[in-house]
């Protein structure tokens, strides 16, 4: 399994990139929506992990462009906005159990990784 | 408070809870980066009593990268204060440069977010008016959510101040789209009534790329 971070914070991505190394989930990262389509141009992703909102385009934006190229591809969403219009447009997408808020709990991160990936019911309940 | 019974307030709540909305977001990413460092040192620790070395040079990495981000947390949250402590100053005398700073600061993420870099002037201390800072600082956020969206990745917009005879004039250049601007019924009626009650002139000049506001060098409105 090879999972995409998608975060314009460096840093943030980058920790959260070992920490899911260490969890034995392989996890590549890009700080822009247009560095993401180049990596799944090269290299095949099971499940992207988006923030909602990045530089010069959405992350639900970002999401069907990924799609496009990727069929099949899961998504997970995060967020440090905290606002109702974005849980709302959040879960419309991504679904309820798929849209955390930061600071995440990577266990809880992990948990909804592997669900989404095993594809059961777990991962695609609203 | 309504819109109706006090319209200049809703109009200041109203850029009050967006200016806040944006930083409570920035200041949730430092605390995210900070969150996810110190889960790195957990997971490291483990890792070094279970037999895995684990580096002093290591150790120093992780607690400068959440030093730098207390530190940028700090600053958001020290512009954040002076931001909600501006609504209770009266008119007086300013700075108008570095109020210009101040806002582009304030304004930076939206601006970055479009992948637009918001540019100002060095510190001369020798553009001056009076006039009530956040309300001003609103008019200015207004304009900048006129203009943004027009401009493209990699845009760069520039913000001054200009003393002139018998005005203090704010300049936003290096603007594309304004024609549209125009058309969009710019000022509406949340700026006319900002506009009002800091007795400035809007002038938008597609030709010029360019929106001036002509302050008077002190309000006769009381604040």
């Amino acid at each position: 399994m090879r999972v995409l971070l998608v975060d314009d914070e460096k840093e943030l991505v980058s920790t959260l990139a070992e920490r899911l190394a260490f969890r034995g989930i392989t996890a590549d990262w890009a700080a822009s929506g247009e560095e993401a389509l180049r990596m799944i141009a090269t290299r095949t992703y099971d499940l992207a992990v988006l923030d909602v909102k990045i530089p010069r385009m959405s992350g639900l934006e970002l999401q069907k462009a990924l799609e496009r190229q990727c069929p099949g591809m899961k998504f997970v969403f995060v967020t440090g906005h905290g606002s109702e219009e974005d849980f709302r447009s959040g879960i419309a997408r991504a679904g309820k159990a798929n849209y955390l808020i930061k600071p995440v709990n990577i266990e809880a991160l992990v948990a909804k990784i592997h669900a989404l990936t095993a594809d059961t019911p777990e991962g695609d309940a609203p | 408070m309504s819109a109706t019974s006090d319209p200049i307030a809703a109009v200041g709540l109203q850029f009050f809870g967006q200016v806040a909305a944006s930083m409570s977001h920035e200041i949730k990413n430092c605390l995210a980066i900070i969150n996810e460092n110190a889960g790195l040192l957990q997971d490291l620790a483990l890792m070094a009593e279970k037999g895995r070395p684990l580096t002093p040079e290591r150790l120093k990495a992780l607690a400068e990268k959440m030093v730098g981000q207390v530190r940028r947390a700090d600053t958001i949250v020290r512009n954040l204060s002076r931001f909600a402590h501006s609504v209770e100053e009266p008119q007086k005398r300013l700075d108008i440069g570095e109020l210009l700073r101040f806002t582009a600061e304030l304004a930076e993420r939206r601006a970055t977010m479009k992948g637009i870099t918001l540019q100002t002037a060095p510190d001369t201390g020798t553009v001056q008016a009076t006039s009530i800072p956040f309300f001003l600082e609103n008019l200015i956020w207004c304009c900048l959510d006129l203009v943004l969206p027009n401009q493209g990745h990699g845009a760069k917009v520039g913000i001054r101040a200009e003393a002139e005879a018998e005005a203090t004039c704010i300049r936003i250049s290096g603007l594309k789209g304004l024609e549209h601007a125009a058309a969009a019924a710019f000022p509406g009626p949340r700026e006319r009534r900002l506009l009002a009650l800091l007795e400035i002139e809007l002038t938008v000049n597609p030709a010029a790329a360019e929106v001036v506001l002509s302050l008077p060098t002190a309000i006769t409105a009381a604040g």
